[in-house]
């Protein structure tokens, strides 16, 4: 490039430079000499260019409504979010005690009998004819086939009846079953019986206390 | 926030000339430079965090604010507003610079370079328009103009080495 090409490409970069082309352009920044004169120009400029008068008062005023415009919006934002989290929260708890202190509260009171419900229904079985001594009789308790209601399970009131009376019937026939078992002993010995007849009474006597 | 309004009004009046300074310097722009002094003032209100140099901070601020608006500049962009093309160094004075410029307009250039100088770059005039001022041809202002711009590049470049 000529000296009179390059004071032509510095006249355009500094009086017009919206007139550089691309190639104009790129023919400045890769020329040292040319960038040296630019960049001195521009400081130049920044330095000549002189300073605007500046009123601080009159900068405050156009300033102030910007942080009126914004009083920590973020921070009164965050503030009343977290006030209502808390409230949100403490309220949540409150229900959770209280729904649980009125369903202990409310639960129904079982009665000490219902709470035996699953006791076993003794049936009286009669074991093989004893052969030797009485000690070999014995009163097996069983247990019913029928489900008994637990406590918590809801009862029906006929059917609750019906298990008290079995209940009551269970008993009495033990209890029979205890005054027949000490009569026969109490006549074995005067009856002088055979093993068949023996066997034959004691299967009868089965039957009858199995009813 | 660490500030009432009271004090921060004090605060604003007090730095918001050296700053305005400064960003006028980088951007050659005043309504730029008082949007990037505006919004670092806003930081610094709305910031919880102590601020123990306020002063320090809001320079620190305005100048960094200024260096990234001129990074989003392209290269024909800057030269169109007769911006640097390089980022200056951290311990860059600016006002300094500016000082030593001035002074070096004053001493090393002819007294025809030194007024076609303020023309062009305090004046803001074309080259005609210095021309016809000067009763020279546009030819002349551009060979003055060249010839003070490398006796101020040659000055620095010395006074670096």
């Amino acid at each position: 490039m000529t000296e009179e090409q390059k004071d032509i490409l510095i006249a355009k970069m500094l009086d017009a430079p919206e007139s550089l082309s691309d190639y104009e352009l790129d023919l400045i920044l890769h020329d040292t000499e040319l960038l040296d004169i630019y960049e001195i120009s521009a400081a130049v400029s920044s330095a000549c260019a002189g300073q605007p008068e500046i009123k601080a008062t009159e900068e405050w005023e156009r300033f102030r409504p910007r942080i009126a415009r914004k009083p920590r919006t973020m921070q009164w934002i965050m503030r009343v979010a977290a006030i209502f989290l808390g409230v949100m929260f403490t309220a949540g708890i409150l229900v959770k005690v209280i729904d649980y202190v009125f369903t202990q509260e409310s639960a129904p009171v079982i009665a000490e009998s219902e709470k035996n419900a699953e006791q076993e229904i003794l049936i009286p079985k009669i074991s093989d004819p004893p052969t030797e001594n009485r000690e070999n009789l014995a009163v097996v308790a069983v247990t019913p086939d029928h489900a008994v209601a637990s406590p918590t399970d809801e009862i029906d009131i006929d059917e609750y009846l019906m298990i008290q009376q079995a209940r009551i019937d269970n008993e009495l026939a033990l209890q029979d079953a205890a005054m027949y078992e000490d009569d026969f002993y109490e006549i074995l010995p005067q009856l002088d019986l055979t093993g068949d007849e023996y066997a034959l009474i004691y299967a009868e006597l089965r039957e009858i206390t199995l009813e | 926030m660490q500030y009432t309004t009271a004090e921060f009004e004090t605060l604003y009046k007090h730095h918001f000339p050296p700053s305005m300074r400064l960003a006028m310097s980088l951007l050659h722009d005043e309504d730029e430079a008082r949007d990037v002094v505006q919004e670092v003032f806003l930081k610094l209100w709305e910031t919880d965090y102590s601020v123990e140099n306020p002063a320090g901070f809001i320079l620190r601020a305005v100048r960094n604010t200024c260096l990234t608006h001129l990074n989003r500049l392209d290269t024909r962009e800057k030269i169109l507003r007769r911006l640097a093309l390089d980022e200056p160094p951290d311990d860059y004075d600016i006002q300094l610079r500016n000082e030593e410029i001035t002074m070096a307009v004053k001493i090393l250039l002819t007294p025809k370079e030194r007024v076609t100088v303020e023309k062009i770059y305090s004046d803001r005039m074309t080259y005609r328009e210095t021309a016809e001022s000067l009763g020279v041809s546009v030819a002349a202002v551009n060979k003055n103009v060249v010839s003070a711009l490398k006796k101020l590049r040659n000055h620095f470049k010395t006074g670096k080495s």
